[in-house]
């Protein structure tokens, strides 16, 4: 049974040493003969063969048998425990293709990292982090009681929480996909972590991580709850952020009082203890992304999300320092060149972005 | 006057703050916090934003209404101690 190209198959050899030879012939072509030619020298053991090829050919043949073969794009994981130091990325516990572990926090950062790993790669052809295929180190159970989960430009960490006010962050499937996600905004667009910009860097974190979470809950725009951290933050009726309605994720919490998050311009905040509100004032584009995936109805990723993930890796319309303006016009260049004979697309984005005033 | 130890910063966006009354501590602490406030930049707060840390937190020290990020300073060794106490009470 023949295993290459059928054509190959039937045309005789002494056929394929006349093609690989015609000098007339485009460079492809020529290419795909000589490869022909290559597969059937060897199968027919035809060695002396190659002393008969032009120099042009011979160069061909010996650059395809130089040539590697195309390496088999996969996720690539590995997690790490603390142990409860300020250690990373610690000790190994679980890596690429080994079976789950008793540590439940191992477990669901692994599965997690994978869940965002194929949203970006068969959603967007991206292959991790930096599209090269970076493998995704996380480290669980850092430090002490620690609240908190951070990417510090190589690796995600997260903390097991204090136990009173917030649980493992390890937890939810959108804190993992928003800590990726600033590795990939890191490769991309890499958004100065300030003010407007910095923003944005936190908002495309937190839409991206819904959108990983709505994907493997299979929920489209309309049914998802656009929650961020619900099960991070301990108590039923508490999150941490909503893109629904930001400001509303959690009311009157015993210890943190009222979600500040503001959804529309008139309520930005200059919080200079967070580099100029960047957990803050996200709520206003988080709002913006989900108006308009409701307007336009369907999953989040098939079309909003793709117009936002355009823009997210458009290093020329999207400046480090961009502005909300800055990306609302991307958007808008994105929508127009992926749904050209879908104007809705671009209209309800700019009636998004308009309703949050950003005009 | 009151020294105000604040952490921001973190995928929650919450702060933690803890403070300490100076007045009845040392003479020469009192001066030092004094010295380190008023010989600070003007836009101080703005050095995180080069870092490669997301979500990471951030300590900073406040006093007389001026805050400045605690990697910024040089505390003495009774301010270092101080610092450390406030880190154990800091609070939502
Ligand atoms: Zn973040």
């Amino acid at each position: 049974m023949c295993k290459h190209q059928p054509l190959s198959c039937i045309i005789p050899p002494y056929m394929n040493l006349k093609l690989a030879n015609n000098e007339k012939f485009e460079k492809k072509l020529l290419a795909a003969h000589v490869s022909s030619f290559t597969l059937d020298a060897q199968i027919r053991g035809r060695r002396k063969a190659f002393t008969r090829l032009n120099p042009q050919s011979k160069e061909i043949v010996a650059l395809a048998a130089l040539k590697k073969p195309a390496k088999k794009v996969a996720v690539s994981r590995e997690v790490y425990t603390a142990g409860n130091k300020q250690v990373q990325p610690g000790t190994l516990v679980r890596k690429e293709g080994q079976d789950v572990v008793k540590d439940k926090d191992v477990n669901n950062v692994y599965d997690a990292a994978g869940y965002t790993w194929d949203f970006y790669y068969s959603l967007f052809g991206r292959n991790s982090i930096d599209n090269k295929g970076l493998k995704l180190i996380q480290t669980v159970h850092y430090g002490k009681k620690y609240d908190n989960a951070f990417w510090d430009g190589q690796q995600m960490i997260y903390g097991d929480g204090d136990g009173k006010i917030f649980d493992s962050f390890t937890l939810d499937v959108d804190i993992i996909g928003h800590e990726l996600t600033h590795g990939v905004v890191q490769y991309e667009t890499n958004l100065v972590y300030q003010d407007q910009s910095g923003a944005l860097n936190e908002s495309l974190a937190d839409i991206f991580g819904s959108m990983i979470k709505q994907r493997v809950l299979n929920q489209d725009a309309a049914s998802a709850d656009w929650l961020i951290g619900e099960n991070v933050l301990r108590g039923k009726q508490y999150a941490l952020r909503s893109l629904k309605a930001p400001g509303t994720a959690y009311k009157n919490h015993p210890d943190l009082g009222t979600d500040p998050q503001p959804a529309h311009m008139s309520g930005y905040t200059n919080d200079p203890f967070d580099n100029g509100g960047v957990h803050l004032n996200s709520g206003i584009t988080n709002h913006a992304f989900y108006l308009a995936c409701t307007e336009v109805g369907g999953y989040s990723w098939e079309k909003v999300g793709k117009v936002w993930y355009a823009a997210m890796c458009d290093k020329k319309g999207v400046q480090p320092t961009a502005s909300f303006l800055d990306f609302k016009n991307a958007t808008l260049t994105h929508a127009d060149k992926l749904f050209k004979s879908e104007n809705t697309v671009s209209k309800a984005i700019k009636k998004a972005w308009d309703s949050v005033g950003v005009e | 006057m009151k020294l105000k130890l604040i952490e921001a910063g973190k995928f929650s966006g919450l702060k933690k703050t803890a403070e300490e009354d100076l007045d009845h501590l040392p003479q020469e602490l009192q001066q030092h916090v004094e010295n380190i406030f008023s010989a600070s930049s003007e836009q101080p707060l703005k050095v995180h934003a080069q870092s490669a840390y997301r979500d990471k937190e951030k300590l900073f020290i406040e006093y007389n209404g001026k805050a400045l990020p605690i990697n910024a300073v040089q505390p003495s060794k009774q301010l270092e101690a101080l610092i450390e106490k406030l880190k154990s009470k800091l609070h939502y």
